[in-house]
């Protein structure tokens, strides 16, 4: 299913892109929401997200990863990108992630149902902080540890314990069942 | 690296993570292109941080999907601009062309600024010139005021040298007119020429000024100046003249003997 998914990708389907933004979009929108910390942005960021993937889709190789992990590379590049500009810098004034939680359509995707809150909540903090650092804020390690002021080799030490931990979170059947309900939410 | 220790390293889930090095990417991937139990640890963690990804997904509003499809469809019904004209001669020719055209126009400038310096370098030439002449004619007249100076200053001396000096009036050799004076100083051997006493002579008529000694011919002392700075001028004597004369000469350098005596005096004795 996938595999027909790439492929008309590689091929600019546009028909292709509108089902990568239903599979996906959810998702790419919480990481780039955690990086610019701005909807406004956030939402020209993901547009230009799957403008870039729609244009680049030849150059996606599956043998190197997962599409979601390329998609996500690409949104966080922009994201952080964007971040530099002075645009980022007058939004970041008027728009605080805080104040996105009282915005309508702020909310996460409500997955409660599906217990991943409850799954997500057994990862101690120490170690979902390292992770979200790395993963949606697009930190190299060693500005993790800079910043936290954990040594470099501890951060590596629990950023890899932290993936060997999500993995037994998210086994392979709950994975799929998260990312189909987000999808699925997020179209609707 | 063995395959357990590759999967041991770390280096798959920094890869997963984006955090790897170009290095540590050509090494993961190779190995997972190689080996399927890399590719699968690589699968499952990748499925782990999307499924993480996914429970913290937030929904993005709803007419996003539309916009985004929009602009792609903009964009893919959007001719893909024409490469640029090339510009007439191009491919052979341009190159040469501008290659020369920036020669030529670097030759001008520098022409250009030869032609300025040169300029420059004449006027400041001439304008050295015009000083040096400047110079010149004040070294001149510096001179000149030295020379009138110095023979005023001689002519003093000798006109205060009364005790050997003797005036001598030079009257007309023929007809009538002023005297011209001259004075004598035995001691010094000079006479001083007053020359405002003296007539302006013809055109191509010269003074020459003789000495005469009793019984012999004249002695010339040297041509008679008619003006001077100082209005005076020195002429050396001869001992034992008795008679100072003034001839007019058809030669400017003067001749041997007097052609038209035109003032003559006798020298006064001493104590006379």
């Amino acid at each position: 299913m996938q595999d027909q998914l790439i492929n008309r990708l590689k091929q600019q389907d546009r028909a292709a892109i509108g089902e990568l933004y239903d599979a996906y979009s959810g998702a790419l929108f919480g990481v780039v929401l955690r990086i610019v910390q701005s909807r406004e942005l956030a939402e020209q960021v993901l547009q230009d997200t799957f403008v870039k993937a729609w244009r680049n889709g030849a150059s996606y190789d599956a043998t190197k990863g997962r599409l979601f992990t390329w998609l996500l590379n690409i949104a966080r590049n922009t994201a952080i990108d964007a971040t530099r500009t002075a645009y980022f810098q007058h939004y970041r004034k008027t728009d605080s992630l805080d104040a996105l939680a009282h915005q309508p359509g702020g909310e996460s995707v409500n997955t409660d149902h599906l217990g991943v809150k409850e799954v997500v909540g057994r990862l101690d903090e120490k170690y979902r902080s390292l992770i979200d650092l790395v993963y949606f804020k697009g930190y190299t390690q060693e500005e993790v540890a800079e910043e936290t002021g954990i040594p470099l080799g501890t951060v590596k030490t629990r950023i890899r314990y932290a993936i060997g931990e999500l993995r037994k979170l998210f086994g392979e059947n709950i994975a799929a069942v998260v990312i189909l309900a987000t999808a699925i939410l997020s179209a609707a | 690296m063995d395959l357990q220790s590759f999967i041991q390293s770390g280096l798959l889930e920094a890869y997963a993570l984006g955090q790897c090095t170009a290095e540590e990417r050509a090494l993961v991937e190779r190995m997972v292109a190689e080996h399927a139990e890399a590719r699968a640890e690589l699968a499952s963690i990748e499925k782990s941080l999307e499924g993480y990804a996914s429970a913290n997904a937030v929904p993005p509003p709803a007419w996003m999907k539309g916009r985004i499809l929009e602009v792609i469809e903009n964009e893919a019904n959007t001719p893909a601009p024409p490469p640029p004209p090339a510009a007439p001669g191009a491919r052979s020719g341009i190159l040469p062309l501008r290659v020369f055209q920036l020669l030529a126009l670097g030759f001008a400038l520098l022409a250009l600024l030869f032609f300025v310096r040169e300029n420059n370098i004449v006027s400041e030439k001439t304008a050295l010139e015009n000083r040096i002449t400047g110079l010149q004619q004040q070294i001149n007249d510096c001179e000149q005021n030295k020379r009138r100076t110095d023979t005023l200053r001689q002519v003093v001396q000798l006109l205060r040298d009364r005790e050997n000096t003797r005036a001598v009036a030079l009257n007309p050799a023929t007809g009538t007119g002023n005297a011209v004076y001259a004075y004598q100083n035995a001691n010094r051997c000079q006479i001083a020429i007053d020359l405002a006493t003296l007539p302006a002579s013809g055109k191509g008529q010269y003074y020459q000024f003789w000495a005469i000694e009793d019984g012999k011919a004249p002695v010339s002392l040297g041509m008679v100046r008619e003006q001077t700075a100082s209005g005076w001028q020195l002429l050396p004597c001869l001992d034992n003249a008795i008679t100072l004369a003034i001839s007019v000469e058809n030669n400017p350098e003067g001749n041997a003997q007097p052609t038209e005596v035109f003032r003559v005096g006798n020298i006064p004795a001493a104590g006379g």
